[in-house]
């Protein structure tokens, strides 16, 4: 693979090549420092496998503001060719246009160069002084794991390098040897402290069941011990308990034939003679009650006999007394207000004669009340006003007084004979005119017409007034009726006025000419008749009303004993009826506490009869306990007194023994019985062996005490090692702790085997890959090195270990490629190594591009020489970029190898404009 | 028609050695199997049944503490007080010899132990007297009971329901592989006795035994590590005579064990975001009602693989875990977490990571091979070293992978 031309918009320091032209095989890039090799290593380099890092790639421009952006046109060997574009924005973007189809590579290999990765190519291909003396044995493994290990990938780290880390991981689980403290170890150990807990737990529980097996022995023996002493006890309390108690109750049973009744003895109450008095006491103090409360009873039944039967009659007066005597000052103000009532209807009385003597034609009378108030007002004020009005009509009929005028007066009469000449006249001027000519008979007609005329006017004038005639005569003859017919009617309407006003004595001259004024008179009077006549109503009904009111107070203070109804016989009265009503509330308060004070009166004989019991009984009881009956109350009193000492003394006695034995008394008296029926019981109450039993009591006691001892010991023990760790528990520690380490064990093993593996792996690849490589390193070792040496191989050195080493062509002998071989012949010998390792990974691929930068400069000038011929035969399959800022260097390569330049500098002349 | 009812339950294994990194996870787990053994007193006692049937491995005979050795006569008391006689039939952990603990204990009186392989029958009364069952049940009587006790047993003609109790283990029967071979039988010996249900012991997964018979186990009481998972308990059941018996389950366990497979979620990066994705797929997945105590088994690629071999990191993240799903323990386990490389992109390719995953595959059934590449020395005495080897290799090749490419390189 070639790279023909190269398009560099920006990439680090390089800015602006357009098409710039690469020579195809040996080139030498001569440059001073900082000049730009590295960056133009760097990119070629790039466009082979793309940006790396992408994250702050170190070729950015830094002159200008663009993104790193190259384009190299590519020949392949089999003569194809490609455009490769790469640029990096903010993602890598690649393209790859090859016989017109297009592939985006993004940020991946160029195809042709996957067969190597970015690390190897950069490591193996790219040539600096640094990597070509590597010289130190570790770093010539690593080349060489670099070299063999990676073939084929970048990715990979060095198998041994992870083949130790395996095994140190491995060898931290667990080791075949004692060396270090691998977990296997640890584990182990403290298994064994676990073992030892195990013992101590089998020997705890060991202990625990003994410790249960003793307790329940000590169980039984005290259960034993405890029937023994019982036993034992039972003999010796029978010695020291039931013989002093068994006299104590013969004395007590002798003491008991003493008594007649000893349940009524001991039922006697301590000091008889006081009880006496004392009952005796009790008996007059209830009589005393008894007669108190009879006392009371009387006097209650005569303040109940106190209220009589009047005195009820008088209460039932007691409200109307009490609402007279609120209403007694109303009462007599009542009588004053009729008397001015009185006096009221005298003074319309008077008035009302006076108006009467204006229109009557005598004084006002008794009985004319009535006649006045039946005048209908508006009848007479009707029936005035009708007279009044018929009165004005003929008053105007009496003034006119003449009739309407004749009708000849006002249409004259005409003479019937002017018309008779004329026409006469006419007639004979017409007949004459027929005669003698036309003009005569033409006034002949006219005096005919106007005769005519005249005489119908006339005729027509006397017909009208014929007419006014009739009608002249008929209006006179009807004025006449009208008033005629006038003054009758006001005859009629003064009739009907004094028809209204006949019941009353109305002087004659009102009567003659009624008018309005004697209707207002009239109904002035009425009105006051009216007002009088209701006052004087009024004054009936109240005067009867308080006629009656009176009549019921003089009844009610009658009851009270009372002759006038006065205020002072108010007073009177209504303070006895406070005397009536006080001895009322006194008898009902008698008749309320009269049934409590029987109950008392009952109780109490109740109490008085049972104190009399009570003293009849106790001296009953005395009777009982003396045994017999004694007249004499003294000397009952004394023998009593006597047996009820005797009583105490037995109960004293019986209370001793009930104190000294509280809980078996009942055991010991049936003991007692027993004994009394077992005679041969009494030789055991010897002292002797009393005492022999009591020291082997005191034996068993002590022994029992100790085993109750060992037993809360024992207890104790259980109750500790009970909560302590157990056996299972302990086991289970040492099942995890098995666990863990047949965990930690298989892991050891899995890593080692996969160690095992890896190493097996490395080998058939080392078998695989490194013939091929040392033959080809063997080849071109002695052009290299001028014959001295002709064989590089791989050897197993002590401890198994495989070295590189170089056989020395004079002596046959093989040296380990490392110091004390010079610097010049290890780095001949390793670039003799890498161009193997190159032509071997190209072989089936397409050769990429080399690099070599100052990587000649410490050669001498014979292996410099032959060096150049072995880069000149690489350079005939591939482009071999020769680095240098030496100027000497690029002439005496280009002198001896035909190579071309690429002078950096002069770059932007070799720019060429696209055709 | 009245039915004979038992509560069958066995393997109780009380005070054997649980599996915990802590003492007290240990404590617990052994109080619990206390507690379910007391739990199925209780269930025996609630559902008046006319027998308790023990089928073996009460306790484990050396390892019997003295307070648990009281717990236990203290419970059968309980039994014996109201009146509920309990078959118990020895097995391999709990042998019946006159050395043993099961022959030296002071059992109350309502407890039938059958310590020997010779078959014996106990008739099973109702309240009023009157019979209701017959169980046969024979013992170990040693440690290593290589007899077929089955064989043994008579033949069931009776007209009562009848049982057969034995610890044992059946041939070809669930989880039969994991478990010691004592007391072996085959499920036509199980058919051959007639009998109405087989109460077994041994297998500590709850099961039926065999199709040709009535033969049930009913597992452990409570799992004793992670491998015994999910609730556990014993099996009432309700006999009558020519009636397929269908056992009812009564869970006794206080502790479930779980062992959870989560694959690790590339896109986390982070211990911190993991921890939530593996909530989230734990959670549906966990037992309601009881402690949960959680093995989680990390696999897949995962950025975090380096982290997660840290013992520490492993322990923080479970404590998290724990938290946030309320489990009483959790375990990370995160042995098969590899980082995120592509194993098969290396696989055939001329690289030393290529020729180790064709050395790894050659060696599955290349023994030379093997024998070549083995430990030597193994770290620990194998019967069988070539199976062992071979089970390592599983998730080796990303763990290969894991080892020879850079972390930049992924």
């Amino acid at each position: 693979m070639r790279i023909e031309h190269l398009s560099v918009r920006a990439y680090g320091r390089l800015v602006d090549f357009e098409r710039a032209q690469v020579p195809p095989g040996l080139v030498v890039v001569q440059g001073d420092n900082e000049a730009g090799k590295t960056t133009l290593a760097s990119l070629l380099r790039t466009l082979l496998y793309g940006f790396h890092p992408v994250t702050d790639f170190p070729y950015r421009p830094w002159q200008v503001e663009r993104p790193p952006e190259v384009t190299a046109h590519l020949r392949f060997n089999d003569g194809r060719e490609a455009e490769l574009h790469r640029k990096l924005q903010s993602q890598p973007q690649a393209t790859l246009t090859m016989e017109g189809q297009a592939a985006r590579l993004a940020n991946r290999a160029l195809p042709q160069a996957d067969h190597v990765g970015a690390d190897l190519y950069g490591a193996l291909y790219a040539v600096t002084q640094a990597n070509a003396r590597d010289l130190g044995k570790q770093q010539r493994a690593e080349l060489e794991d670099r070299l063999l290990g990676g073939f084929g990938s970048d990715m990979l780290r060095p198998a041994r390098e992870v083949v130790e880390e395996l095994e140190d991981r491995a060898n931290k689980l667990w080791r075949p040897d004692r060396r270090g403290s691998p977990r296997d170890k640890q584990l182990r150990e403290a298994l064994e402290q676990v073992k030892k807990r195990r013992r101590t737990a089998m020997e705890r529980e060991e202990r625990l069941r003994e410790a249960e097996k003793r307790h329940h022995e000590i169980d039984q023996r005290i259960d034993q011990i405890n029937g023994d002493l019982a036993e034992l006890q039972a003999r010796i309390r029978r010695a020291d308990t039931l013989m002093p108690v068994k006299r104590r109750l013969d004395h007590i049973a002798k003491l008991r034939r003493q008594v007649p009744d000893m349940a009524a003895a001991s039922a006697l109450p301590d000091g008889i003679d006081q009880t006496l008095r004392a009952r005796r006491g009790e008996l007059e103090q209830r009589q005393h009650a008894v007669d108190d409360r009879e006392q009371r009873k009387r006097t209650l039944g005569q303040t109940r006999e106190a209220f009589s039967e009047a005195d009820a009659q008088l209460l039932e007066w007691g409200e109307a007394l009490e609402r007279w005597r609120s209403a007694l000052p109303q009462h007599h103000q009542e009588l004053a207000t009729l008397t001015e009532l009185q006096q009221e209807a005298d003074r319309l009385g008077e008035r009302l004669a006076d108006h009467a003597r204006q229109i009557l034609s005598r004084p006002w009378g008794g009985d004319d009340d009535e006649a006045l108030l039946n005048i209908s007002m508006p009848d007479l004020k009707a029936r005035i006003d009708t007279y009044q009005r018929w009165q004005v009509d003929l008053d105007r009929l009496q003034k006119d007084g003449t009739a309407p005028t004749a009708a000849e007066a006002v249409l004259p009469a005409l003479p019937w004979w002017p018309g008779v000449v004329a026409g006469l006249t006419g007639l004979v001027l017409l007949g004459l005119g027929m005669g003698i000519g036309a003009w005569v008979w033409a006034i002949g007609l006219v005096g005919l017409v106007l005769g005519a005329a005249y005489a119908a006017g006339a005729l027509y004038l006397a017909r009208l007034r014929r007419t006014a005639q009739r009608q002249q005569r008929a209006a006179h003859d009807s004025f006449e009726q009208k008033r005629r017919e006038a003054a009758m009617n006001v005859g009629q309407a003064r009739e009907a006025v004094e028809q209204v006003l006949r019941p009353l004595p109305i002087a004659e001259a009102l009567l003659e000419r009624p008018d309005l004024e004697l209707h207002r008179v009239i109904a002035q009077m009425q009105e006051q008749a009216r007002d009088r006549s209701r006052l004087l109503e009024d004054l009936k009904q109240r005067h009867e009303a308080w006629r009656e009111q009176e009549a019921d107070l003089g009844r009610v203070l009658n009851a009270f004993g009372e002759r006038e109804t006065s205020i002072v016989a108010m007073e009177r009265a209504v303070a006895r009826l406070g005397e009536v009503r006080e001895r009322r509330k006194q008898a009902q308060q008698a008749d309320d506490t009269l049934p409590g004070i029987e109950e008392q009166l009952a109780e109490a004989r109740d109490l008085r009869d049972q104190a009399q019991g009570s003293l009849d009984d106790f001296l009953a009881q005395l009777r009982t306990v003396v045994g017999e009956e004694l007249a004499d109350e003294q000397a009952l009193i004394k023998q009593a007194s006597q047996i009820q000492e005797t009583v105490r003394r037995i109960e004293h006695l019986e209370q001793q023994l009930a104190d000294e034995h509280p809980q078996e008394l009942e055991q010991i008296k049936r003991e007692i019985a027993d004994i009394d029926q077992d005679e041969q019981v009494e030789s055991l109450l010897e002292q002797q062996a009393i005492e022999q039993e009591r020291n082997r009591a005191d034996d068993l006691q002590k022994e029992k005490d100790a085993l109750i001892d060992e037993r809360g010991s024992l207890n104790n023990e259980i109750e500790a090692k009970s909560h302590e760790e157990t056996l299972g528990e302990v086991e289970g520690e040492i099942a995890r702790l098995e666990e863990q380490r047949q965990q930690v064990l298989a892991a050891r093993d899995r890593l080692q085997l996969l160690a095992n593996a890896l190493r097996e792996a490395d080998r058939r690849f080392r078998e695989k890959h490194q013939p091929d490589v040392l033959q080809r390193a063997s080849k071109l070792l002695p052009e290299l090195t001028g014959g001295r040496y002709d064989r590089l191989a791989v050897i197993d050195e002590q401890g198994g270990e495989q070295q590189l080493h170089v056989r020395e062509s004079a002596t046959g002998e093989y040296r380990s490629v490392a110091p004390p071989l010079s610097h010049g012949t290890l780095d001949q010998i390793h670039l003799a190594f890498r161009f193997a390792a190159i032509e071997h990974l190209d072989s089936e691929h397409e050769p990429l591009p080399i690099v070599i930068d100052e990587a000649l400069i410490n050669w001498d000038a014979e292996r410099f020489e032959n060096g150049l011929v072995i880069l000149q035969r690489l350079a005939a399959t591939r482009q071999v970029f020769l680095f240098t800022c030496h100027e000497w260097l690029a002439d005496r390569v280009i002198e001896a190898t035909n190579a071309e330049r690429l002078s950096l500098a002069e770059l932007h002349e070799r720019t060429v404009t696209s055709a | 028609m009245v039915m004979l009812r038992l509560l069958h339950l066995a393997d109780v294994h009380l005070d054997t050695p649980f599996y915990g990194q802590e003492e007290s996870m240990r404590r617990r787990l052994r109080e619990a199997a206390r507690q379910a053994f007391g739990a199925a007193v209780d269930a025996a006692i609630d559902r008046e049944v006319h027998a308790v049937l023990i089928a073996g491995d009460l306790f484990d005979n050396d390892l019997l503490s003295f307070t648990t050795e009281r717990f236990l006569l203290e419970q059968l008391r309980r039994l014996d007080e109201r009146r509920i006689p309990v078959i118990y039939a020895t097995g391999n952990h709990d042998p019946g010899r006159a050395n043993y603990r099961a022959a030296n204990l002071d059992w109350p009186a309502n407890v039938h132990c059958c310590t020997s392989k010779q078959p014996t029958t106990t008739t099973l009364h109702d309240r009023n007297g009157n019979e209701i069952g017959r169980v046969t049940a024979a013992g170990h009587s040693s440690a290593r009971e290589g007899d077929n006790l089955v064989a043994r047993f008579p033949k069931a003609t009776d007209e009562l329901p009848h049982v057969g109790l034995v610890h044992a283990q059946v041939e070809a029967a669930t989880g039969a592989a994991a478990h010691d071979r004592y007391a072996p039988c085959t499920p036509a010996d199980l058919a051959a006795g007639g009998y109405d249900y087989w109460a077994l012991g041994h297998i500590h997964v709850r099961g039926r035994a065999a199709d040709q018979a009535p033969a049930w186990y009913p597992g452990n009481v409570q799992g004793r590590n992670p491998r015994e998972t999910g609730p556990k308990g014993a099996l009432y059941v309700e006999l009558a005579k020519g009636i397929e018996p269908v056992p009812e389950f009564v869970a006794l366990s206080p502790i479930t064990w779980q062992h959870l497979q989560v694959t690790c979620p590339p896109s986390a990066q982070t211990l911190d975001k993991l921890a939530p994705a593996i909530v989230a797929e734990i959670e549906p997945q966990l037992v309601e009602g009881a402690d949960s105590f959680l093995r989680i088994e990390l696999t897949g690629q995962s950025p975090l693989a380096s982290e997660l071999r840290s013992e520490e990191n492993r322990r923080t993240l479970a404590e998290e875990l724990k938290a946030a799903v309320g489990a009483g323990w959790l375990e990370i386990r995160a042995d098969h977490v590899v980082q995120a490389v592509d194993v098969e992109r290396f696989r055939g390719t001329p690289t030393a990571l290529g020729e180790l995953l064709d050395v790894l595959s050659e060696i599955g059934h290349d023994d030379a091979l093997l024998d070549a590449v083995a430990p030597d020395p193994l770290a620990q005495e194998i019967a069988d070293p070539r199976a062992y080897l071979r089970s390592l290799l599983d998730g080796l090749d990303a763990e290969a992978a894991d080892a020879l490419v850079p972390e930049d390189q992924r």
